[in-house]
């Protein structure tokens, strides 16, 4: 009986890893201003947002000083 | 996982110098939204040891209008390491950016990738001004292969799990030792959906042989031997400095008895001088992880 309950669950993960693989479900939709399901690819930061249909970037982007001192295990405090 | 890279078609693939506070827009790519698949834009720069860079890697519409962007700090790091006597070198990096795109509407639209370098410089935040290279590669019809490692993993999961289950499922029925070597008992089990398996171990001392012949019989309510086997099982010697000291033997075999009733499990063990101890075991309703010669005895009373 368990034995089959754990068949339905793999199916279950199987199918759904498919589905979101193939319809890519976590890409980012353009001119869309709400992204339910966005998983950003390698940490890239979105810079901005969509208000009505214009992207306007973030505050932090506009004023771009000196924030990033340079990354890796070597540096930092 | 193994097939997409293959239905992929690659649409831009360069390499781009860019400066600091300058940028680099990629030629017009026609982008036409489906339901499956996506615009896979990946950025990666090339950086030299112990450098880093802030970029941007943007997505424009054929008029210039930015439609999204993202940032990425960027970095490589590289030194060598020593520790008790052992040194080697190291090199740890994070470059890549990247987005996949799709669109809600259904007609064909023309796009553009930029990439603008914001911020440069070394690990030990000395100024570098080089140009840094990159590479810009866009495919159509690329699928979120994440997902896939998470289905791997999960349905993996899954594959352990039912696999140890298995070993444990299954009612014990008969779970008896004597110290001798003819040992009986009798339980209610069976039935024409309910795997039984039957296993003996023995125990012998130093005047071991090298088989043991087992004689298995099950008889049903009424005391009729419904079923009989014999089997020749090797012993596994153990040793004591090279001497014999004992050996053990195990024998299992699976049977389908029906109907469901009390039977009786009768074992003799031959030759018995040497038998320390038999064990004998009786599992009803067991799974097994593979295929098993299942004997089946039809109780006709």
């Amino acid at each position: 009986m368990i034995s089959r309950l754990f068949a339905l669950v793999t199916v279950l993960i199987a199918s759904t890893a498919i589905y979101s693989a193939y319809t890519q479900r976590a890409a980012f939709f353009l001119r869309q201003e709400t992204q339910s399901r966005y998983w950003p690819r390698y940490g890239t930061r979105l810079s901005g947002r969509y208000r009505r249909g214009v992207w306007i970037v973030t505050p932090s982007r506009q004023s771009y000083g000196n924030q990033f001192r340079g990354g890796g295990p070597r540096t930092g405090k | 996982m193994v097939i997409s890279p293959f239905l992929q078609k690659k649409l831009i693939d360069k390499r781009f110098q860019i400066r600091k506070d300058e940028s680099v827009q990629s030629d017009l790519i026609r982008y036409t939204p489906t339901l499956i698949g996506a615009l896979r834009v990946d950025a990666k720069a090339r950086l030299p040891a112990n450098r880093w860079v802030t970029y941007e890697l943007q997505i424009l519409d054929e008029g210039g209008n930015v439609l999204t962007a993202g940032l990425k700090q960027a970095w490589r790091d590289a030194g060598t390491w020593r520790e008790g006597g052992e040194s080697g070198s190291w090199d740890e990096s994070d470059l890549n950016a990247g987005f996949a795109l799709k669109s809600k509407e259904k007609e064909s639209q023309a796009i553009r990738v930029v990439i603008q370098v914001l911020e440069t410089g070394t690990s030990s935040n000395a100024a570098w001004n080089s140009p840094v290279t990159f590479s810009l590669v866009v495919h159509d019809g690329s699928i979120d292969i994440r997902y896939m490692w998470l289905g791997f993993f999960g349905t993996l999961a899954m594959a352990i799990i039912t696999t140890v289950c298995a070993g444990q499922s299954g009612k014990k029925v008969i779970a008896k030792t004597i110290g001798d070597s003819d040992i009986n008992a009798r339980a209610t089990l069976g039935g024409n959906a309910s795997l039984i398996q039957v296993q003996i171990f023995v125990d012998a001392d130093e005047t071991t042989p090298s088989n043991f012949n087992i004689n298995l019989a099950v008889r049903n309510p009424d005391g009729e031997t419904i079923y009989q086997q014999r089997s020749a099982v090797p012993v596994k010697r153990i040793l004591d400095n090279g001497v014999l000291d004992g050996g053990k033997a195990s024998f299992c075999t699976y049977l389908l008895i029906t109907p469901r009733d009390s039977y009786g499990f009768y074992v003799e063990v031959t030759p018995d001088q040497s038998v320390d101890r038999t064990v004998l075991t009786v599992t009803d309703n067991v799974k097994t992880n593979r295929a098993v010669e299942v004997t089946q005895i039809k109780d006709s009373r």
